[in-house]
C-alpha cells in the first residue's frame, strides 16, 4: 500500500505543471535573468586581469617605461599596454579598443571615455605614480636595482582595487544571488508539501475524501505522499544546481557536492514548511497557497533575493529573525560553504535545515491526525 | 432472511442548529439495490459520510456487516467500494493509473491487481481511454472511470452517490446498467439520487428522505400503495361544461377532476374502469375526444403526496 502511494503520488508530482513552473522553470528563468542582468560585471570580471590602455609617449622616461612593462608584463599583469601616438590613442579610446589613454610628457596625465571600475583602477595607477614619480626617479638615478621591488608595491596597492579576495573559495563575485536564488526553490517546494494536505484531508478535496474510505491507514497514505513529494523537491533543486553550474556556468566553488547536498535538504525543509502550513491554515486551498507563498516570497525577501543589503540589516537588527527564516537558513549554509575553510558553521545550518524539517513534519502530522470531520 | 449488511440506528447529525440527519434508522439487507430517494439537502449525502466514517455525528450507531463502523475500521473498509458524487480522481494519470492506484488502496497482490484493473476498465468500457488523462474525458466517460476506481477491487458493498450527475442519457444508461450487473455478481449496492426514474428501474428497496428524516421505505410498490392516488386519468378536449366535470367528480373513486388548459385530469383511488366510466359520459354528452392518457403512481406522487413538494425542482 506504500509503494503504490508513493508511486502513483511521485507520478502525479512529476506531472503537475504547477510544480514543474515554481520548481523548475521560474528557477532556470530567474536564474537565465540573473545571469544576463550580471553579464557586463561578468565580462568586466574576465577584463579585470589586464585593463587595456593606450601610452602615448611625448617624453623618453626611462623611469616611466620601467613602470609599464612592469605593469603590463608578468603572470597576473594590471595592464595590456599599447604604445600609440596622441591620434591613434584617441582613435583606439573612441573604439572602445582601450578603457584610457596615459599619456606621459612633463608630467602623467589620464584621458578616459567612461567611468567604470577600469577606469577607476587607471585612474588609480596614474594617481600612485604622480605620488611615487619623484620617488621611483630617485630610485632609478641612486639604486636602479632596487625600483623592482618599488613598482611591486605600488602593483599591489593598485591590485587591491582590481580584486578583493576574503575566502579561500573559488566563488563567483555575484554568487550571492545565484545562493538566494537556489533558496527561493528550496523553500517554494512548501507547493508540493501543501499537496499532501488537499490530497489527503477528507474535508480538503473530493480525492482526500475517497482515500479516507479506502483501509489505506491515513499514517502510511500520509508518510507515502510526503516521501513521494520530498524526492520531487530534492530532485528539483538538485536540476536548479546542475542548471546554474552547467548551463548558466555559475561557479559554486570546489564544493559542488556540498551545494547540492545543502539545497536538496532545502527542498526537503521547504516540503516539510508546504505540508505543516496546509495543516495549519484551514479553509480553501486558495488561502493555503497565499500562505504558503506570503511565507515563502517573504523569507526570500528577508534573505536577500530582491535587495541584497536586507540580509545584513536583518542580522544585525533581528538576527533571531534571520535565523528563522527557512530561505536565511539555506543562504547562510551555502555562503559558509564558500566563506569558511572548516566546516562548522556550514554543519550548523545543516543541523538546523534538519530540524526545522522534523519540527515542520511533526507539527503537520499532529494537525492531520484527525481521522473524523464535523463537515466536508 | 438475508443478513443486514448496513444497520442505521437513531443517527442524529447537526450542523450547528441545522438538524441534518433526525433519529434516522436504516436497514439493508445483503443483495439488496437500496436507493436512497429524496431532493437536494435531505441529508442523502451525510448519511453516505457518516456511514463512511468521514463525517463525525452527534447521535446513534452504524453497523457494517454486522460490525461497529469506524474511521480505523480496515476490516470493513477494505469490502466497501465508493462512488462519490464528485468526481474524484487524480487529473495527473491516467485512466488505468488511476484505477490501479485505486485498487492498490485494497489489492496488494500485483497479478491479482493488474487481473481486476482490466476487468474494471472492461466494465466502464474504458478499454480505449486508457492511456487518456481525465482532462481529456467527456463527462459521462469521467462518470465511468469514477465509478472504475470505485469497484476495481470486487467490494461486497458498493455506495454509489448520485453518480449520474451531469451524465447523458447514453452514459447514464450504461452506468445503470452496470450497476445491475454489479447486483447480479452479488454485491449489496446503496444508491443515492434525486432522479425517481433510476431508483424506480434498479432498486429493489427504497427509502424516501425530507430534511433528514426517512419519511418512507419499502419496494415501489409497496410505496406506492401509501397514497391515495392509484391512476391519474388525463383526456384532451375542446371544452368541458361544468356539470359534466361536477358529474366526472361524482364518480366513486375518483378523487379529484380538473379541466385546465383543454385537458381533463382525473385522480383516481382504486376502483375498475375508471376510464372508461369517464368516457362513456364524455361520449354521453357529444364532447370530441381527443389524446387519451392514464399513468400509475410515480415515486415523485408518492413524495408529493407525503411531503407535499416535488422530489426535484422543475429546472431539474
Amino acid at each position: 500500500m506504500f509503494f503504490n502511494e508513493f508511486k502513483y503520488n511521485l507520478l502525479a508530482t512529476i506531472r503537475n505543471r504547477s510544480f514543474i513552473f515554481w520548481l523548475i522553470l521560474f528557477p532556470m528563468v530567474l536564474g537565465t535573468l540573473f545571469k544576463a542582468a550580471f553579464s557586463d560585471v561578468y565580462a568586466n570580471d574576465i577584463k579585470f586581469s589586464a585593463i587595456p590602455a593606450a601610452v602615448v609617449a611625448q617624453k623618453d622616461d626611462e623611469a616611466f617605461r620601467e613602470v609599464i612593462k612592469a605593469v603590463s608584463t608578468g603572470e597576473d599583469p594590471l595592464l595590456k599596454v599599447t604604445y600609440a601616438d596622441k591620434e591613434e590613442a584617441e582613435e583606439l579610446l573612441k573604439n572602445g579598443k582601450v578603457y584610457g589613454i596615459l599619456t606621459k610628457g612633463e608630467s602623467l596625465t589620464l584621458s578616459v571615455g567612461a567611468n567604470g571600475i577600469e577606469e577607476t583602477i587607471l585612474k588609480s595607477f596614474a594617481d600612485r605614480y604622480l605620488t611615487q614619480e619623484k620617488l621611483i626617479k630617485d630610485t632609478a638615478e641612486k639604486d636602479p636595482s632596487k625600483i623592482p621591488a618599488l613598482i611591486e608595491v605600488m602593483q599591489e596597492e593598485t591590485n587591491s582595487l582590481k580584486k578583493i579576495r576574503i575566502t579561500d573559495g573559488e566563488c563567483d563575485p555575484l554568487i550571492t544571488y545565484f545562493f538566494n536564488l537556489l533558496a527561493m526553490v528550496a523553500v517554494c517546494s512548501s507547493v508540493t508539501g501543501l499537496n499532501i494536505v488537499s490530497n489527503n484531508q477528507a474535508d480538503q478535496s473530493p480525492l482526500a475524501a475517497r482515500k479516507g474510505c479506502s483501509p489505506t491507514p491515513k499514517l502510511i497514505s500520509t508518510l507515502a505522499v510526503l516521501g513521494s513529494c520530498w524526492v520531487v523537491s530534492s530532485g528539483c533543486t538538485a536540476f536548479s544546481v546542475s542548471f546554474l553550474a552547467f548551463v548558466l556556468k555559475i561557479n559554486f566553488g570546489s564544493r559542488l557536492g556540498l551545494v547540492y547536498l545543502s539545497t536538496m535538504i532545502g527542498g526537503i525543509m521547504g516540503t516539510s514548511m508546504g505540508f505543516m502550513i496546509g495543516s495549519l491554515v484551514r479553509g480553501s486551498e486558495g488561502r493555503r497557497n497565499a500562505a504558503a507563498m506570503l511565507i515563502s516570497v517573504g523569507g526570500n525577501f528577508l534573505s536577500g533575493l530582491m535587495i541584497a543589503d536586507i540580509k545584513p540589516a536583518i542580522m544585525e537588527k533581528a538576527p533571531i529573525v534571520n535565523a528563522l527564516n527557512p530561505s536565511a537558513v539555506v543562504c547562510d549554509s551555502l555562503y559558509y560553504l564558500n566563506l569558511d575553510r572548516d566546516y562548522d558553521r556550514y554543519i550548523g545550518k545543516l543541523i538546523t535545515m534538519l530540524a526545522m524539517t522534523v519540527i515542520f513534519t511533526a507539527v503537520g502530522f499532529i494537525f492531520t491526525r484527525r481521522k473524523k470531520y464535523a463537515t466536508l | 432472511m438475508a443478513e443486514n449488511v448496513v444497520k442505521i440506528e437513531n443517527l442524529v447529525k447537526r450542523y450547528g442548529e441545522l438538524i441534518a440527519l433526525d433519529h434516522l434508522d436504516l436497514e439493508i439487507k445483503a443483495g439488496e439495490v437500496f436507493g436512497l430517494l429524496g431532493p437536494n439537502g435531505s441529508g442523502k449525502t451525510t448519511t453516505i459520510n457518516c456511514l463512511l466514517s468521514l463525517l463525525s455525528y452527534d447521535k446513534g450507531s452504524i453497523e457494517i456487516f454486522g460490525k461497529k463502523m469506524s474511521p480505523t475500521a480496515y476490516d470493513i473498509k477494505k469490502d466497501i467500494g465508493i462512488i462519490m458524487q464528485n468526481v474524484a480522481v487524480f487529473e495527473e494519470l491516467t485512466v488505468q493509473e488511476n484505477i490501479d492506484y485505486f485498487c492498490g488502496l485494497y489489492i496488494t497482490d500485483k497479478a491479482k491487481r493488474k487481473q481486476y484493473v482490466d476487468e474494471a476498465i472492461s466494465f466502464a468500457g474504458l478499454e480505449d481511454f486508457r492511456k487518456f488523462f481525465p482532462k481529456k474525458l467527456s463527462g459521462g466517460l469521467l462518470r465511468r472511470l469514477n465509478i472504475a476506481c470505485g469497484i476495481a477491487h470486487k467490494p461486497r458493498l458498493i455506495i454509489l452517490d448520485e453518480p449520474t450527475v451531469a451524465v447523458d442519457p447514453q452514459s447514464r444508461n450504461k452506468i445503470l446498467e452496470g450497476i445491475e450487473e454489479l447486483n447480479r455478481n452479488g454485491a449489496t449496492i446503496i444508491y443515492t439520487s434525486h432522479y425517481m426514474e433510476e431508483v424506480e428501474q434498479i432498486c429493489t428497496r427504497i427509502a424516501i428522505m425530507d430534511k433528514g428524516r426517512k419519511i418512507a421505505e419499502g419496494t415501489k410498490e409497496e410505496l406506492k400503495t401509501m397514497i391515495k392516488n392509484t391512476e391519474t386519468i388525463t383526456v384532451a378536449l375542446h371544452e368541458l361544461p361544468e356539470k359534466v366535470l361536477d358529474e366526472i367528480s361524482a364518480l366513486s373513486h375518483i378523487y379529484s377532476a380538473d379541466y385546465t388548459d383543454g385537458t381533463l385530469t382525473a385522480c383516481c383511488s382504486g376502483g375498475r374502469h375508471n376510464l372508461i366510466r369517464i368516457l362513456e359520459i364524455l361520449q354521453k354528452n357529444d364532447l370530441h375526444i381527443g389524446k387519451v392518457t392514464t399513468a400509475q403512481p410515480t415515486l415523485n406522487d408518492v413524495f408529493l403526496e407525503i411531503t407535499g413538494k416535488a422530489l426535484r425542482d422543475k429546472e431539474d
